[in-house]
């Protein structure tokens, strides 16, 4: 269903993120345990190997999920 | 267990010298014989072929005098042609049907007879045992039929890397494929494409591996290295699992053992077919219109306004699913955008994986080669598997790279530019709907992020965030946001929008998966927007509507003895203070869902879906709802049974307890049997 030249992309797209880590589980990668906690995705959250920390602010995100004094819940941005 | 389904049992009890026997019931007696005496034990289940209502089918000899294996490749449409107009009711007593390649067997039938009937069936090869006081030797096995030759042998142009690490998998790639092109040509025809595609495949990853290995040697270079080793063992694992499980029980029987113990006799190669004949199905009605090339030629050049504040959010009308809608929808405009040169999913049973998916393969749990009919092990489920392969191509277009790419960094970069830009936008603003979708899931993983409730709003400066902060909340939540593509396109393809019989599909076979019971919130949610998708109502309204739905399905599902302590948990979440803490997280979702609804409904896919006209289990009609499995129909040439509709009704069978039948191993087969009769999809030679 995935055309050759996508699936050969999402293979780059997958050494960019996660290195070249497989995504499905072996031994030494992920135990069957928390493969099936994670069953999606063998890979976890791993950070993004090559993700530097240090830039500066990129956006103002005003959405936050706000809990009254009543215990009502609101979003509001 | 009944007595409806049989074990044909080979016990090995001298060197070329077998006792066969039937058994009726369970396969455990002839386990504890085999491993008192040490001897080789071989066995499948058999099940009687011609059921009629409120008859208890003739139990089989157990020593009988001969056996024919009919390796019939299409063996429901086989046995709707014999059944009347070729057997005789003393002959249909004796018909059986597997789980494997050597599909229908008949007991106590001379070879004469055997032959004749070869002919009726139409199949490419049949073995014949003569056997004597239930005792079978090499030279009392007949072999009949001829070595079929395509038109076109495979053409091979592996080539050795000259890296050992890389040409092992060169080798297990390419003897996997030998081996899988020389049973496809006798049992599998319509999948030998499907074998030229990962020739294609394969050589394309070692063309790229080899040029790496020339580039300069650098980190970025290694990873690339790694992710296309990664790829190769993948698929060589995907490939190995084809030829154990899809060629044992290949004539000769004897000689071809299956690697699944239940089955080791006749193996499994004719439920295999039923998986891949699932999915070819499902793939060539999706093949019809590209997700990648709406996305990259329709949506990124038109423009939209998608809502951008999630705590306004109000979805209305536009969201709704109506046939008022059918010629309207946005993915079906522009182009005729077909799915090219594609990498059909490669298909097997995994004990381990159970449901999965895979960019090579997706895999159905093993338990459903024995008990698919209930809805724990329901096929249903593969359909939710193969819908994460749409998903995938349509996250990787939206996210993804390729290999012009040199630095990552840049395109994330240019997505929270675009990311901030639409976020402050006015109303009245628009921008290319691609990356309107793009930002919408944006939207919904920041929002995850933020939905642990805070007392006292953030200051503005609190609230500003490091494109690597948005990077996070993405890697943190992108899964989430895929199951909901995923749910949506299960809903509206697979299930035609059927929200509690979804909602009951889904618990029934989550029950028995570790996931929910980790985390019954997460699940609890993406039931909820799934059955609210396409309603168009308010986000109060539509979870309150989805509320209902979920607990309608959970008490049906209990009326019928399903149940699970997991249902009284989520019924937790929607009491008390708890229902508000639910409908938090039910409102970024709901957003997000309706956005997938509003861009990726497609009726032109639908339609494909959904050819009822000719299918023998419509009877006539062209309405999903009316659609019966009855294990009383059987198929002519002609007839185009739609295996997703066939599921369904199967599943909603066993959902409302109304059964015919109390078998499992019996109705799991015959479901399999039906399925894997499938006519071919009309575009099989789409390759070319």
């Amino acid at each position: 269903m995935i055309s050759l030249e996508n699936i050969l992309d999402m293979i780059c797209t997958e050494a960019f993120e996660h290195g070249g880590v497989p995504e499905v589980p072996d031994h030494k990668h992920g135990a069957p345990l928390s493969y099936f906690a994670e069953k999606r995705d063998a890979r976890g959250d791993m950070a993004h190997p090559e993700r530097s920390q240090t830039s500066e602010t990129a956006l103002q995100y005003d959405l936050e999920l706000v809990e009254d004094k009543k215990g009502n819940l609101d979003w509001l941005e | 267990m009944s007595t409806f389904t049989y074990y044909l049992s080979v016990l090995e009890d001298e060197p070329a010298k077998f006792k066969v026997r039937i058994e009726p019931d369970t396969a455990l007696p002839m386990i504890r014989e085999a491993l008192a005496s040490s001897k080789d034990l071989r066995y499948s289940p058999i099940l009687p072929a011609f059921l009629s209502p409120d008859e208890e089918p003739v139990a089989p000899p157990t020593t009988p005098t001969s056996i024919a294996f009919y390796f019939a490749n299409q063996p429901y449409l086989s046995l709707g042609k014999i059944r009347l107009a070729v057997l005789d009711q003393a002959e249909r007593d004796r018909v059986f049907f597997t789980e494997g390649l050597a599909s229908i067997v008949l007991l106590n039938c001379d070879y004469k007879r055997a032959e004749e009937l070869q002919a009726e069936i139409n199949c490419a090869r049949m073995e014949w045992w003569r056997l004597s006081a239930g005792t079978l030797r090499f030279e009392d096995v007949v072999q009949v039929g001829k070595l079929v030759a395509p038109s076109e042998g495979l053409s091979f142009e592996f080539e050795r890397s000259g890296d050992a690490a890389i040409d092992v998998y060169v080798e297990q790639i390419a003897s996997s494929l030998a081996s899988l092109w020389s049973c496809y040509v006798t049992y599998h025809p319509e999948e030998l494409e499907t074998l030229k595609q990962f020739v294609k495949l394969a050589n394309e990853l070692l063309a790229k591996v080899v040029a790496l290995a020339e580039g300069e040697q650098t980190l970025a270079n290694l990873r690339k290295r790694n992710a296309i080793i990664s790829a190769l063992v993948e698929l060589s694992a995907s490939l190995s699992y084809s030829v154990t499980q899809g060629t044992s029980g290949s004539s000769p029987i004897l000689a071809n053992k299956s690697p699944f113990p239940h089955h080791s006799l006749l193996g499994v190669g004719g439920a295999i077919r039923a998986l891949t004949k699932f999915t070819r199905y499902l793939e060539a009605a999706f093949r019809t219109r590209s997700a990648a090339e709406v996305i990259r030629r329709q949506y990124a050049t038109k423009t939209a306004r998608i809502p951008t504040k999630i705590s306004r959010y109000e979805s209305g009308d536009l969201y709704a699913v109506s046939a008022e809608r059918t010629d309207r929808e946005e993915f079906d405009q522009g182009g005729d955008f077909r799915v090219e040169n594609d990498i059909p999913l490669l298909t097997h049973f995994s004990l381990r994986h159970g449901f999965k998916e895979a960019k090579f393969s997706v895999t159905a749990a093993s338990e459903s080669l024995t008990a698919e009919c209930l809805p724990a092990w329901t096929l249903m489920t593969l359909s939710h598997e193969i819908m994460h392969s749409r998903v995938r191509d349509i996250l990787h277009v939206l996210f993804g790279n390729n290999w012009g790419d040199d630095d990552p960094e840049e395109q994330w970069e240019s997505i929270t530019t675009d990311f901030d830009k639409w976020y402050h936008s006015s109303d009245r603003d628009t921008a290319p709907i691609d990356q309107g979708i793009r930002n919408s899931v944006l939207n919904f993983c920041l929002a995850m992020d933020r939905s642990a409730p805070v007392a006292v709003r953030r200051s503005p400066s609190d609230k500003k965030l490091t494109k690597e902060e948005v990077l996070g909340a993405f890697r943190r939540f992108r899964r989430l946001a895929t199951e909901l593509f995923v749910h949506f396109h299960d809903y509206y393809f697979a299930y035609a929008c059927q929200p509690k019989l979804y909602v009951m599909s889904l618990w029934a076979s989550w029950t028995t998966v570790a996931a929910p019971g980790a985390r019954p919130l997460e699940y609890l949610v993406r039931t909820l927007v799934t059955v609210a998708s396409g309603t168009g109502l308010k986000p109060q309204a539509a979870f309150d509507y989805a509320v209902e739905q979920l607990k309608d399905g959970l008490d049906a599902l209990e009326a019928v003895e399903v149940g699970s302590p997991l249902f009284d948990a989520i019924r937790s979440f929607l009491e008390n203070h708890e229902r508000l803490h639910t409908f938090s997280l039910f409102k970024p979702a709901y957003y997000l869902i309706d956005q997938i609804r509003y861009y990726f409904a497609s009726p032109k896919i639908a339609t494909e879906i959904d050819r009822l006209e000719t299918d023998p289990f419509a009877e006539g009609s062209t309405v999903a709802e009316d659609y019966s499995a009855s294990i009383y129909v059987y198929g002519s040439q002609g007839d185009l049974v739609s295996p997703i509709r066939y599921s369904l009704a199967a599943l909603v069978r066993q959902l409302t307890a109304n059964s015919p039948i109390t078998d499992l191993q019996w109705l799991t087969a015959w479901n399999a049997l039906v399925i894997s009769s499938q006519e071919a999809p009309h575009d099989q030679n789409r390759f070319f």
